[in-house]
Formats: C-alpha cells, sequence, structure tokens
C-alpha cells in the first residue's frame, strides 16, 4: 500500500536489505528461481517459440508505433459501448478522477482487482484520505494491503514472503488460528473477501490489454476476484496505461498466452475477463469509467531510443531472471516497478535524477532480454539510461575527472605504458602486495600485477617460435 | 595461413599475460600468422558501461584506426568482443570511422568462436589432469552466442574432467565498474557462484574472460577456498597447474 523507500534511496536501500540477511533462506530467491525454471519449461514446449516470441514482438511493436491511430478506433468503439472515458495527464490527475467519481456517487468503498497502474498512482493511500475504504481483492495483494505493504514484484505482490509469514499475518490481523496450508490460507481470504464482494459499490480493474477491433477492456487473473470485481459492483472504474492496447482479438490471444507462459509459467491464466461497456441487461455494471493514464507514456513515445520500453506486457519474468532481484527482491527498488524493467522504466517515468542507481544497479548479465517476451532490450536501455544519468549531473560530476583521466591513460601508448610502470611501482612497495581499491577490496583480495604485461612478453615469445 | 592480429585486452595485458600468451600459441598452433601492435591499450567498455559515452567513444575511434588494416581480429574476452562486435554501434563514432567499424565487426572474434567456428580447429590439446568447471561468462553466452565453442575445445583436452554447475547460466556478478558501485551485492551474487564451484568439487574454474575469474578468484581468496582460476587459453594451451 505505501511505498517502502524512495526510488532515490535504491542503493542505501539495497546494502540494508544484504545488511539484514541472518543466513536463513530468501523467498525472493527460491521463488523467482522455481518461476524462471517453469517459464523455461513452458518456453521449450513451443517448439517454435522463438519464431512467435519475434511475431509478437512485431505486432506489439506496431501497436505500440500505432498508438494515437489505436486509440482514435477505440475512442468510438468506447463511446459506442458507453463507456464513459476520462484522460489522465498524471498521478494526481488520475486520482483526481476517481475520487471524483466515487464521491459523487456518495460510495466509500471500492473493491480493487491487481493493478500495478493503481500503485504508480499511489490510489490507495489518495482513497483513505479522502474517507474512501480501497480493498485488494487479489489474495497477493490482500496479504500486502493487510502488512501496508507496498507489492514487491509485478505479478506476484508477496514473492518476498514464505507461507509462514502469511499464516502469522492471518492470525494476527484477522483472528483466526495459525495455519500455513495454502489452500486453507486461500479458504480464509476468500471468506472473507466474497462478502464485501456482494454489496461492493464499486470496483477498480487494471487493463492489461484494450482490443482496437472492438474496444474490449482485458484483464488477465487467475483467481477469480477480477471477473467479481467487473460484474458485480454497479460501478466499474477501468485503469488503463495509455500503451497497453493491442490491435486485435487474434493478437490478444498470442498476448495472453505467452503472458501466462512467461509470468507464472501457466499454459493459460485461469481467467480472461473481457468488458465492453455497461450492462444492457440485469447483472453487470451499470456504469463503466475507464481512466486512461498517461503520467510520462507520451513522453517515451516520443523518444525513440525509450519508446520499445512501451511494449512491455508487465509479466515480471525479466524480475525472476534477474540475478540483482534475486538476491534483494522488489522492495529496494522503491517506486512501482521493481526489477530490469523497474530500472529501465523508473528514471524514464520519474526522470533521471529521481531514480539515480537504477540503471547502474545491474551486472548488464542480459538474463532479462533473454527471457522478455516482446525482448525489449532492457541491457542496451540500461546503458542509455546509464548515459542519460551522466548527462543529467552536468559539469559538477565527480566522477568526470576520473573518467577524463582514464580516457587520457588509454589514448596513447606512452601514457598507458607509464601509468601502469607506476602502479607496478606502487605494488610493489606495499605489504603483501594487496592495493586496497575502492569498493572492490571490502569483499574480495586484489588482483596482482603480473611482474612483465603481455606486451613485454610478447616479442620474445615471437621470436623464440619463429 | 590465416594473418590474425591479437586483441589483448588491458587488464589482461597487464594482470593476466599467461592468457594473451596462450592464445598467442593456440593461434600459432592452428598454423595463423600472429601478429601483436604494441600500440594497443583498452576497447573503452569500462567507460561506457559508466555512461561516460563521450571518453568511450574516442576510445573505439582509436581502436578503430588501430585495427582498420587487420585482417582478422581475435580476443581472449567475450566481453571486450562484445563491446567492439555490438555497443561500438550505439556511440557517436566519426561517419568515417562508422564504416568502417561495419567491416571491422564482422572481423572481430572471441579465441573459440574463431577456433572452432572459423578454423574447425579438432587437434588434442593440453594435456590437464584436473577437474574444471566451466563458468560461461554473460557477454560470451548472450550478446555473442557463445555456448558450445569453449565447452568443444575443452573436450579435446587430454586427461581432464569438465564438469557443470548448478545454474550454469547464472552470472557471477562481476559487472564491471558494478563490482565497485555495488560491492556489496555483486559479492552476494558471488557468493552463489563460489559456492556452486565448490560444490562441484572442481581443482579449477575456467571461463572466457579474465574478468570474471578476477571476480571469482577475489571472493575465493579471501573466504580461503580452494579451486584456482584460469583462462580456458591457459588450459587448452597445456599450461600446468600452479
Amino acid at each position: 500500500m505505501s511505498h517502502p523507500s524512495h526510488p532515490r534511496d535504491l542503493k542505501k536501500q539495497v546494502n540494508r536489505s544484504l545488511k539484514a540477511r541472518d543466513g536463513g533462506p530468501l523467498p525472493f530467491k527460491k521463488n523467482t528461481i522455481k518461476a524462471t525454471r517453469t517459464r523455461d519449461l513452458r518456453a521449450a514446449e513451443w517448439p517454435d517459440f522463438e519464431e512467435r516470441r519475434d511475431r509478437i514482438t512485431e505486432r506489439r511493436q506496431q501497436a505500440v508505433d500505432g498508438l494515437k491511430e489505436l486509440h482514435e478506433s477505440l475512442r468510438k468503439q468506447w463511446s459506442k459501448h458507453g463507456i464513459t472515458i476520462h484522460d489522465a495527464a498524471d498521478a494526481a490527475d488520475a486520482r483526481a478522477i476517481i475520487t471524483s467519481i466515487l464521491h459523487q456517487r456518495g460510495i466509500s468503498e471500492i473493491l480493487k482487482s491487481k493493478s500495478m497502474l493503481s500503485e504508480e498512482i499511489e490510489i490507495n493511500n489518495h482513497l483513505v484520505t479522502e474517507g474512501i475504504e480501497p480493498l485488494e481483492t487479489d489474495l497477493g495483494e490482500y496479504i500486502v494491503q493487510l502488512r501496508n505493504e507496498a507489492p514487491s514484484h509485478i505479478t506476484m505482490p508477496g514473492m518476498h514472503l514464505f507461507r509462514q509469514d502469511v499464516g502469522q499475518l492471518f492470525a494476527d490481523k484477522l483472528g483466526i488460528p495459525y495455519t500455513e496450508d495454502p489452500s486453507e490460507l486461500t479458504k480464509i481470504a476468500r471468506k472473507v473477501l466474497r462478502q464485501r464482494f456482494l454489496h461492493a459499490p464499486a470496483g477498480m480493474i487494471g487493463v492489461n490489454f484494450a482490443v482496437a477491433e472492438t474496444g474490449h477492456l482485458v484483464t488477465v487473473t487467475n483467481e477469480g476476484n477480477g471477473r467479481m470485481v467487473n460484474t458485480l459492483p454497479p460501478v466499474v472504474i477501468a485503469l488503463m496505461g495509455w500503451e497497453r492496447v493491442t490491435q486485435s482479438m487474434a493478437d490478444l490471444g498470442e498476448l495472453w498466452q505467452i503472458l501466462a507462459r512467461s509470468a507464472t509459467g501457466q499454459r493459460a491464466t485461469s481467467y480472461l475477463s473481457l468488458l465492453q461497456g455497461p450492462s444492457q441487461g440485469p447483472g453487470g455494471p451499470g456504469e463503466v469509467h475507464l481512466v486512461i493514464v498517461d503520467n510520462g507514456r507520451k513522453a517515451i513515445h516520443e523518444d525513440p531510443e525509450a519508446r520499445e520500453v512501451l511494449r512491455c506486457i508487465r509479466c515480471g519474468a525479466c524480475l525472476n531472471a534477474c540475478p540483482v532481484y534475486q538476491q534483494v527482491g522488489g522492495h529496494p527498488y522503491g517506486g512501482t516497478y521493481p526489477g530490469p524493467i523497474g530500472s529501465v522504466l523508473t528514471p524514464l517515468l520519474n526522470g533521471p535524477k529521481e531514480a539515480p542507481h537504477h540503471p547502474f544497479a545491474s551486472s548488464l548479465c542480459g538474463a532479462c532480454e533473454e527471457v522478455c517476451p516482446v525482448k525489449i532490450p532492457l541491457p542496451k536501455m540500461l546503458l542509455e539510461g546509464r548515459k542519460q544519468r551522466v548527462d543529467s549531473r552536468g559539469s559538477f560530476d565527480p566522477e568526470k575527472p576520473i573518467w577524463a583521466m582514464f580516457r587520457w591513460m588509454m589514448t596513447s601508448r606512452y601514457g598507458y605504458e607509464a601509468t601502469t610502470k607506476l602502479a607496478r611501482l606502487g605494488q610493489s612497495l606495499i605489504p603483501g602486495h594487496q592495493v586496497p581499491l575502492p569498493g572492490w577490496s571490502d569483499h574480495r583480495d586484489s588482483p596482482m600485477l603480473a611482474p612483465k604485461p603481455f606486451r613485454d612478453l610478447f616479442d620474445s615469445w615471437d621470436k623464440e617460435k619463429a | 595461413m590465416r594473418k590474425v592480429s591479437l586483441f589483448i585486452p588491458c587488464f589482461v595485458d597487464q594482470f593476466f599475460p599467461e592468457t594473451g600468451l596462450a592464445t598467442a600459441e593456440l593461434l600459432r598452433r592452428a598454423d595463423c600468422d600472429v601478429h601483436y601492435n604494441r600500440d594497443q591499450t583498452c576497447c573503452g567498455q569500462p567507460a561506457f558501461n559508466s555512461g561516460f559515452q563521450h571518453d568511450s567513444c574516442m576510445l573505439a575511434e582509436k581502436f578503430i584506426r588501430l585495427f582498420v588494416d587487420a585482417e582478422t581480429i581475435v580476443t581472449p574476452s567475450g566481453s571486450c568482443a562484445a563491446m567492439v562486435r555490438t555497443h561500438y554501434g550505439q556511440l557517436d563514432l566519426e561517419p568515417a570511422l562508422r564504416k568502417e567499424w561495419e567491416s571491422l565487426r564482422e572481423r572481430t572474434f572471441e579465441l573459440s568462436e574463431f577456433l572452432v567456428d572459423e578454423l574447425h580447429y579438432e587437434n588434442e590439446l593440453g594435456p590437464f589432469p584436473h577437474r574444471v568447471a566451466y563458468h560461461a561468462s554473460c557477454h560470451g553466452l548472450r550478446e555473442l552466442g557463445i555456448h558450445n565453442q569453449p565447452l568443444q575445445l575443452l573436450s579435446s583436452v587430454r586427461d581432464i574432467d569438465v564438469v557443470q554447475l548448478d545454474d550454469r547460466h547464472a552470472c557471477c556478478g562481476f559487472g564491471g565498474t558494478f563490482a565497485a558501485k555495488f560491492s556489496s551485492l555483486s559479492a552476494a551474487i558471488g557468493q552463489d557462484k563460489i559456492e556452486a564451484i565448490q560444490r562441484s568439487a572442481a581443482a579449477v574454474v575456467t571461463a572466457t574472460d579474465d574478468s570474471c575469474l578476477m571476480h571469482i578468484s577475489g571472493l575465493a581468496k579471501r573466504q580461503k577456498f580452494t579451486f584456482k582460476t584460469m583462462h580456458y587459453a591457459r588450459i587448452l594451451a597445456g599450461e600446468e597447474l600452479q
């Protein structure tokens, strides 16, 4: 619910998380490695996986390139089917639109199905201050809401918890006897939530995709809560990122399957809910409000270096495959989106100064790009993010002279040879020849400069072999 | 006889000259005419990965000028080969040099790629009578697609016992300046790697990149782990285990 930290503090939070370890098992490490293995199995089931991935990537890029036109056709569909359209320029705008819809109707509670965009606009805290109670109905989201935490993962919000943690939480908060049996815990949550579904005056859903051809708002879920949120309450608010548009039902079919396989290693999710507009007969919502959120997306769309990131379908596979995420989980990233996609997206959405460490929090191993279903070149984008960050620091950058010196040293053989000779001398003067290197030596022994570099050995090798 | 220009990355030159010599030796045995130009320094990757593209670009341009007439460039580093082959394209190179780069990148190879894919080298190598674990360095693996070439060469080494590591495609956590900027995080990722190496009971861990091995060895030595690190070129060339 509340963000654990600001994205600016990523580095501090990473170190804090590593320091807090007690040698026990790490839930995010166990869960991510398991998720990646299942994802790999599901990918291997399709002999033509790579061809599909290429095709989906291409179609997804076409959708992103054509967003403006697709939105025009969507608006016609939405109007025809009686959906009320609201455009939100930023998070504050989106919050104001949502609260005003609810206030106007005297509504003081709203049931939510999972939406990362709702985290991005920080709607829950805002609703509480406006006297409206938000209730998360996705099990993972319900758990983190009870803990007053933000989700630590895009598709698995409670990735940072063991079932024992959930057992204890339910015992504490719901006053039930302790159990750590997942199916028991699910039953308990279902019992609590079902009562609320029957009387909910309003529901909020996240939109995974809007289908341009038909205007359908599509929600992908596993628990059936999304289906109840978009059918039982009389007022439904759908929250959609401006880029979440797909061309046709055929494209949706492809996206849905690769999303399920990449996210949870399922062949398909349990539910795929399509909402075209308010109900025409008995049952179903009387009003459907669609809030389309920009919040920096249109600016990304204008930037040719960054646009590809809008292909993202929020599966979370890059988080699971990332060695950094595996070590520290999602919370140290702050903000909404953790892992490699978060390290690219957060500086783009919030500006490089607001997430200064994000692009650097990566070994650039490339595991993220390897599993991305829409082939976003994440390492390349992280490198671009590093450049953007350096540019944003301007000329008073303490790192600048270091790299200028490095460049000078490497520009000519003479500078390089003189500097390395000097370093050799320095190394010989230090007892044990362990040169302390900032950052490096905290955890590792230092490498030793060889008595002679290769360049001084090659000629004699060459003569000997001739 | 193929004429080969060696590119010995700066840290290999300074810290691991044995890897450079083993590379030269292997190429000579594969009937190559081996050249080395002493004017070479660094490909520019450290500055590039730190976001200082302007500094990196000047070193990239120097590299291209230096190797412009090379028939074939071979380097014992997947990471530096990937820098030249892929990432130079992201830099703001002078137009004339960009044009040169477009053909130069086609002539640049990591050592095992060159030996296996270009020369189809199949002679017996080694000997190396030890248990060896192979770590697939990320840039070679994912940017150049080096999956089997080093393993194929290692399998031609007499008396060797090659073992697989658990999570064999997991990063070691080095990541260049990442190792210093996020030192504890880099070390935590590396911890999983050195424990996997320990579990494999290998006497030596090898890789396409001395940079990964430098990090792995630094962690291992600090914790008194007993396995050694050696670039695969040294094993192929029959260097004895120290």
